[in-house]
């Protein structure tokens, strides 16, 4: 059992609210296919990943970067049972997607760093932390059902 | 993974820019490290006050982004020019070398809150593997067999010794090889 504090149940709320998904996800998305170039094998039928610019351009990736944020906002609904709500979805990327799950930490620490961009010194070293923790449940949850 | 012309260059040129702010950077990167993962407190446990921006903290994220900035000047030999901080790492302060992938993390995030439009992916992809290439090179004089603790003559020695202990292992493995299958 996760035990959230006040404190970080509202350093996480925060953070939600002033996220822009269809900005945040698409970069979060952008920056890992590029600092991490061996994510891209999961994404063959995106088209051309070929280099940064690419990459920045590719819409398929854009969208893909929205959708994986919209799974984050039902972690942060459900936060105080994150690992029932991603059941499904841990199945799915170990069973059909085949991720390897290293790469949810990775797509992770790109995250932080799109948002520490975004929010400048308000992301304080406090608010970093709720935040990778929250971070922390959640790749957890997505790597339950593995096997 | 190597660092390309283009990496070097990307690297150089941010830090020709953040330079000036190296010591805040260095503090504020140690005050996270610290703050978001408190077993990282377990090697300054010698320290009086461990919270970010205290006395100590500032202290030594100086000393750390310090000695970042010399390794930015010798990006073409990082091994031979971090073997002194290697051989302090590896035998008087004993980091758990996965501690450094930590750091590096926190000097990320510490470059995007300071620096947004600077730190592209572009930039991001180099100064992480700078920052990696770094850490290997402090891990570097790590589990040496001999270590007097300085001289490289004996930790050549301490190689030599591992390349043997390793063929010798590999023929008594294939000496026994019936048994060895055996066991699966």
């Amino acid at each position: 059992m996760v035990v959230w504090t006040d404190q970080e149940r509202a350093y996480i709320q925060d953070i939600f609210s002033k996220l822009n998904y269809e900005e945040a996800g698409p970069k979060a998305l952008q920056r890992t296919l590029i600092v991490y170039p061996w994510t891209q094998r999961y994404f063959t039928s995106f088209g051309n990943l070929y280099n940064a610019e690419a990459i920045m351009s590719n819409s398929k990736v854009a969208a893909h970067g929205v959708v994986v944020l919209h799974g984050l906002d039902r972690a942060m609904k459900n936060m105080d049972d994150i690992k029932k709500t991603y059941a499904e979805l841990s199945v799915l990327h170990s069973e059909k997607l085949h991720v390897d799950p290293d790469n949810f930490r990775l797509l992770a620490d790109c995250l932080t760093i799109v948002i520490a961009a975004t929010m400048g010194t308000s992301f304080t070293a406090d608010v970093q932390a709720a935040w990778q923790k929250f971070l922390a449940v959640v790749v957890s949850a997505l790597c339950r059902q593995y096997h | 993974m190597s660092l390309s012309d283009k990496d070097k260059a990307a690297v150089k040129a941010l830090w020709a820019k953040i330079s000036p702010k190296a010591d805040d950077i260095g503090a504020e990167a140690l005050g996270r490290m610290l703050t978001v993962y408190p077993q990282t407190k377990t090697y300054f446990a010698h320290w009086a006050d461990l919270s970010p921006g205290s006395g100590p903290v500032k202290k030594h994220g100086k000393v750390i982004m310090g000695a970042v900035g010399d390794a930015v000047s010798k990006i073409d030999d990082l091994v031979g020019g971090l073997a002194a901080l290697s051989e302090l790492h590896a035998f008087k302060l004993r980091v758990d070398p996965a501690n450094f992938k930590i750091l590096t993390h926190n000097i990320l995030v510490t470059l995007a809150v300071n620096f947004p439009a600077d730190f592209t992916a572009e930039v991001h992809v180099a100064v992480d593997k700078f920052l990696a290439a770094l850490s290997a090179a402090l891990a570097d004089k790590y589990r040496l067999t001999h270590h007097s603790g300085a001289s490289r003559a004996s930790a050549n020695r301490g190689t030599s010794n591992d390349k043997a202990k390793v063929s010798d292992a590999i023929n008594k493995i294939s000496n026994n090889r019936k048994g060895f299958f055996f066991m699966f």
